[in-house]
């Protein structure tokens, strides 16, 4: 039989990646070009110019296994006047590459007319993202990633935050942006989807939330206790 | 709703949203950032409680997009404190603040561990989340075993350890090693058994990453990923919690299937039955229906099932469903629904027999191509490229032209690029061609590199039948007001050459001509105007009778320029105006330009290798892809359809191989003349531009006096002639071996001529290392692969090759590793390509250390000229005219050799079979003489034919006389394959560089 598409798809990933390694590592030049683009990745990723990386191998290797897995890079809430409402980032990047990220992409997306499609081509990677009122919510993946699946994951984190603020609105999340990474915290995990259950993380969620206001109670007992003892 | 909200957070806020600008916005967040900073500095009066708002407001703050340069180690700090409200804050923030490389990270890695190792499942929760989220290698070092144990403990529940799947996860790409493969792979089946669906969901991403990397120790859980997929696609026992729009989890669904796709084929019938059933339920059961949610995860769904049915290279009439539906959904109105079926064809592009039933859809395609959507309409151009082939080039690269005058600017260049490969690629006919590229020019000359109008003059020069229509051509474009730079220096090219074509017609007389060059001149650039000056002289030359009065306004044109500051202008200048005295000699020296030798397309060449930042799995990529990559190490394996033919041979190569055959003489390009000339080179009329330029004129005819090319080699031929041992004592390289103390196994020698008669072998070996070769040869284009085999049960390390080709040949040599583990074998491909005839030999440095013992060997690769050879029958009516034809050196040539080792007829004609020479029996009378013909195969002369004549004599076998002709008559260059076993020396004549040639008559 004919070598099988996809596989072959996987082993040139594979490969490529591999020569990238070897190339900067060993300075084999002719593979510089054929893998421009993955290089550029690599350096918005890992947030160091490759000229550095190649001094250090061991962020090759990591930039190979990276380049395996299908992964979130991160998630971006930002309002249609272009203020973040939330960042979260899986993948490593600095705080100078995120500033950039986030300019960038706030140009291209929120430049977007409606009724487009969801998904937009950006520097090697592809974004999904949605609009919710005032809102877009953003997430980054890889090229042959599953762009609905994540497009759901989008529409599952805004479900579940519905659930929890009850119709929830911009304001919600810029006064309690600190709920809103506690419940994405309990959604995503490593940049894949921990759990698809809505109910499961609202009892998660809830119990957190318990937990937190027993111990605010107990500190407040005891400080009556203390205020009283001290009378 | 529980809301622990905290007021300062809340003001703050507040305060910032009410900022009326910028500036104000500024000042309230220094004023804060200062107040924080403060706080911190006094940290023993605060109460746990304001540490923790403080902190949130860095987070907020950090989040706004301003720098927050302090106050990382509050939040690391706060990891540590004993209850939970604040170590849930220390967590969270510290997590989003920082990334793995950072230093205040490790501070932390012990009361992380601590948590997770601890009894408190919040805890363990918390340090698993920050762990999986932002942990980096040292974190994968130290804690990848107690994440294990969570993973797998039956005491901790589905909270904890779906959280320690995904952590693991995160800890694997940061450092593989950390998985044991041995001991893991069973317990990763029995996680697929879990029940409950959030530890599964996150167990199966863990499953991809490891099969990414290794799916031979993962073979146990295919038949429980099929199972469970079976199990989500037939709704059996999932929990309703699970279900999303009535769907069993679509993503638990997404991600087996991933999963799946990492195994490179189903072997268990049983298994591979259930799976198909499931995607064909999933194929044909998914309906479009009214909710959106509903809809894309269905869809999410199916388009995974077709990525696996592609991969899975299903039987014919699923994979036409496959084509069916996506068919079907490039046609409807949702958008994404429509991004994904023009993306999914594109990928489907890659199996066998699709694109016939893709190219059905083109006209929808092309309707893609317009639709407001750039994102949509970026895949279609990738689509169109992908599946654009000879019958369908002209359709698809008109619409492309079309489209570009309304392009985004985004988009331009890389439309332009990729409709100029097309056109070349696929172009029906030549004048097609240049029409293309000139429109390009024309809508898009910004984006129109070089190369691709060196293109356009490369095959005007080549086929005379082109080259009145394009002079006509450009000079339409050039009377447009508006001309683009590009424009001109095609044009000027053009007109200069071909211009006299046309000088019947009306307007295009040599003094119109120039006038509509000429009123460029101001507006062009000093790169142009060499360009332009030639094309003066050249049409000053072909304006016969003479024209007084263009002559005088050439003249001076020249005069002027004879000061230019810029040095290529002021040079051209000053040698025309001197040449243009010589009169009638003119004539000669600015002759048309002689045809170029046939090459790869440097365009073509630059889309292998590079795309566009913004389209990297774009169908470039794909049809870079399909050549045989030298990045494959499965060797065995035929390369996928459209893969046999490396080098695209479109009808434009086609239509060039009869200039190449017919011997019609072109004007001046006698050698004698041209060595006369030897100043000529200056009437290229192309600016000095690098590599670009070396492209177009690299191997150009009037280079260099080819006479005295002949001359030397004739020498080098001589020289060779010194005695029986001339291959081994002038091979270029010898074989030799440096601080070796490790003894070679068998005669290196030996094995290298043994395997210039045949295409695999071993090529060398030692105690240590055997190096084997396997070879394939199609006309000028060669690939071998060289398998590296450790012999020993230790590894051996520092292996390198280096590879010393010859200048005739092309190697590419794909990575060597540096290691090679005991006993494996490691398999590296090399590709050649031979440039023009040359008998010297590829020398492979490799070396290697074993232990203590560096052993380093240099190894002649029998990549030698009888490779590109192909055998050819010529039946006598042919051969003989040919015979006749090529008379007398140095077109044929005559050698008797002596101290032949005497051998029976039939032996010495399987000999010449074993050099590639196809024997013609029954064409000489004499049976005692033999005939053989072959054709010689390389990137400068393309097939050239080659006739051998051996005559022996019965009464002295010792001695035979060879006498071959060939196309070629420069050169010609000897070759003595010898085996050692074999005294017999074969001349066989071979030719070289076409280019060199300036016709053969």
């Amino acid at each position: 039989p004919l070598s099988k598409p996809a596989q072959t798809q996987i082993y040139q990933i594979r490969f490529e990646s591999v020569e990238l390694f070897v190339n900067e590592g060993f300075k084999l030049s002719k593979y510089k070009y054929r893998n421009r683009s993955a290089a550029t990745a690599a350096e918005i990723r890992i947030g160091i110019p490759a000229s550095v990386l190649s001094e250090n191998p061991d962020f090759y290797l990591d930039f190979f296994f990276r380049l395996l897995s299908r992964m979130i890079h991160f998630v971006l809430l930002i309002s249609r006047q272009g203020k973040v409402r939330l960042t979260k980032w899986y993948s490593p990047y600095s705080q100078k590459e995120r500033t950039k990220v986030i300019r960038e992409l706030g140009g291209v997306i929120l430049n977007r007319g409606p009724k487009l499609c969801n998904f937009v081509d950006w520097r090697g990677f592809k974004v999904v993202y949605k609009r919710y009122a005032s809102l877009y919510f953003c997430m980054c993946i890889d090229q042959d990633d599953n762009e609905l699946e994540v497009l759901e994951i989008i529409h599952h984190f805004v479900e579940i935050l519905d659930r929890y603020f009850g119709s929830v609105c911009e304001l919600d999340l810029i006064f309690n942006f600190h709920k809103a990474y506690y419940i994405l915290d309990e959604l995503l995990l490593a940049g894949e989807l921990q759990e698809s259950s809505k109910k499961t993380v609202a009892r998660l969620i809830a119990a957190q939330d318990s937990l937190v206001e027993t111990a605010k109670e107990q500190a407040s007992s005891i400080s009556n206790i203390i205020a009283q003892a001290t009378k | 709703m529980a809301m622990h909200g905290m007021r300062g957070l809340s003001v703050f806020i507040s305060d910032i949203r009410n900022c009326q600008n910028k500036e104000q916005e500024r000042q309230r967040i220094d004023k804060e950032l200062g107040n924080v900073r403060n706080r911190f500095k006094n940290e023993k009066g605060l109460s746990p409680y304001e540490k923790k708002k403080y902190v949130w407001k860095m987070l907020y703050i950090y989040m706004l997009g301003y720098d927050v340069d302090f106050g990382h180690m509050e939040a690391v700090s706060l990891i540590s404190a004993p209850k939970y409200p604040e170590k849930q804050v220390g967590y969270i923030v510290t997590s989003c603040l920082l990334n793995e490389n950072h230093d205040f990270l490790r501070l932390a890695i012990n009361t992380v561990r601590n948590d997770i190792i601890g009894r408190n499942e919040t805890f363990q929760c918390l340090a698993l989340t920050m762990v999986g989220n932002i942990g980096g290698r040292e974190f994968a070092e130290s804690l990848a075993p107690d994440v294990q144990k969570l993973l797998l403990s039956s005491s901790c529940r589905p909270l904890v350890r779906k959280k320690a799947a995904l952590c693991l996860l995160r800890l694997y790409r940061k450092n593989p090693d950390v998985v044991n493969v041995d001991g893991w792979a069973d317990r990763m089946a029995q996680l697929l058994d879990e029940r409950d669906l959030g530890v599964l969901t996150s167990s199966m991403s863990l499953l991809v990453a490891l099969v990414s990397n290794n799916h031979e120790a993962y073979w146990s859980c295919l038949p429980k990923c099929v199972k469970t997929l079976e199990r989500l696609a037939r709704n059996q026992d999932i929990p309703q919690e699970y279900t999303y729009y009535g769907i069993p989890s679509p993503w638990l669904q997404v991600k087996t299937m991933r999963a799946l796709q990492y195994f490179p084929t189903i072997e268990d019938p049983y298994t591979r039955r259930t799976l198909f059933e499931v995607l064909q339920r999933i194929l044909m059961g998914t309906d479009v229906v009214k909710n959106v949610n509903k809809n894309n995860a269905s869809h999410a769904v199916l388009f995974e099932a077709l990525a696996l049915v592609m991969h899975l290279d299903a039987e014919k009439e699923m994979m036409s469903q496959c084509v069916a539906l996506l068919g079907k959904f490039i046609a409807v109105r949702e958008p994404n629904i429509r991004y994904l079926g023009l993306e999914n064809m594109t990928r489907m592009l890659m199996v066998t027999d699709a694109q016939e039933i893709i190219k059905r859809h083109q006209a929808q395609i092309i309707t893609s191509l317009k639709d407001p959507d750039i994102s949509i309409r970026r895949r279609a151009l990738d689509l169109l490229y992908g599946m654009c082939d000879v019958t369908n080039a002209k359709d698809i690269v008109e619409e492309l032209l079309q489209y570009l005058s309304s392009a985004d600017f985004t988009m331009r260049e890389e439309l332009s690029l990729k409709a100029a490969i097309l056109a070349e690629k696929f172009a029906p006919d030549l004048s097609w061609y240049v029409d293309v590229i000139l429109q390009l020019i024309d809508k898009a000359g910004d984006f129109i590199s070089d190369d691709i109008w060196f293109r356009v003059v490369q095959f005007v020069t080549n086929n005379d039948d082109l080259q009145p229509y394009a002079a006509a051509k450009v000079k339409e474009y050039l009377e447009k007001p508006a001309v683009h730079e590009t424009m001109v220096k095609v044009s000027a090219y053009i007109l200069g050459e071909y211009s006299h074509l046309l000088a019947r017609r009306p307007g295009c007389s040599p003094k119109e001509i120039f006038g509509i060059l000429h009123e460029k001149l101001p507006t062009v650039s000093t790169t142009t105007i060499p360009i332009l000056l030639s094309a003066y002289a050249k049409i000053l030359m072909h304006t016969q009778p003479p024209d007084q009065e263009l002559q005088s306004q050439i003249w001076a044109i020249f005069n002027k320029y004879e000061s230019c500051i810029d040095a290529e202008i002021q040079q051209r200048a000053v040698e025309y105006f001197a040449l243009c005295q010589k009169g009638a000699a003119l004539m000669d020296i600015l002759a048309e330009m002689p045809k170029f030798p046939e090459r790869k397309s440097s365009l073509i060449k630059r889309a292998e290798y590079s795309e566009a930042d913004t389209a990297e799995q774009s169908a470039i990529k794909l049809r870079a892809q399909q050549q045989p990559s030298n990045a494959l190490v499965v060797t065995d394996q035929p390369p996928a359809n459209g893969a046999t033919s490396p080098v695209p041979v479109g009808p434009l190569s086609l239509a060039m191989v009869p200039s190449m055959i017919t011997t019609e003489d072109h004007t001046s390009t006698d050698p004698a003349l041209s060595q006369q000339n030897g100043s000529l080179t200056k009437v290229d009329p192309q600016h000095p531009s690098a590599d670009l330029l070396g492209d177009l004129l690299g191997p150009l005819a009037i280079e260099g006096p080819p006479g005295a090319t002949v001359q030397s080699e004739y020498n080098a031929v001589s020289r060779l002639e010194g005695g029986p041992d001339a291959v081994d004592g002038s091979a270029i390289v010898p074989v030799e071996e440096q601080r070796n103390t490790v003894q070679p196994i068998g005669n290196i020698a030996e094995r290298f001529h043994a395997l210039c008669l045949k295409d695999s072998g071993v090529l060398y070996e030692d105690p240590y290392i055997q190096i084997g070769i396997k070879a394939e040869w199609r006309a000028h284009h060669g690939r071998l692969v060289l398998f590296l085999g450790n012999k020993n049960t230790a590894p051996l390390v520092s292996v390198q090759a280096l590879m010393l080709p010859p200048a005739h040949l092309k190697m590419e040599l794909s990575l060597v590793p540096d290691t090679i583990p005991p006993r494996a074998q490691v398999q590296c491909p090399l590709e050649v390509v031979n440039l023009r005839p040359s008998r010297d030999v590829a020398v492979l440095d490799f070396s290697y250390k074993f232990g203590t013992n560096m052993v380093n060997v240099k190894l002649r690769l029998p990549a030698v000229l009888n490779k590109f050879l192909q055998p050819i029958p010529v039946p006598a009516e042919e051969f003989f005219p040919q015979w006749r034809s090529l008379s007398g050196p140095p077109l044929k040539l005559q050698e008797v050799v002596r101290g032949v080792r005497p051998m029976p007829l039939p032996e010495m004609a399987n000999l010449l079979n074993s050099f590639r020479l196809m024997i013609c029996p029954g064409l000489d009378p004499n049976p005692n003489n033999l005939v053989a013909s072959t054709t010689f195969y390389s990137e400068s002369t393309h097939a050239m034919l080659c006739l051998i004549r051996i005559e022996t004599d019965p009464a002295d076998r010792t001695q035979l006389r060879m006498t071959l002709a060939s196309g070629d008559p420069t050169l010609t260059f000897e070759y003595v394959p010898k085996t050692s076993h074999e005294h017999v020396k074969f001349k066989t004549l071979v030719l070289t560089d076409f280019s060199h040639i300036p016709s053969a008559g």
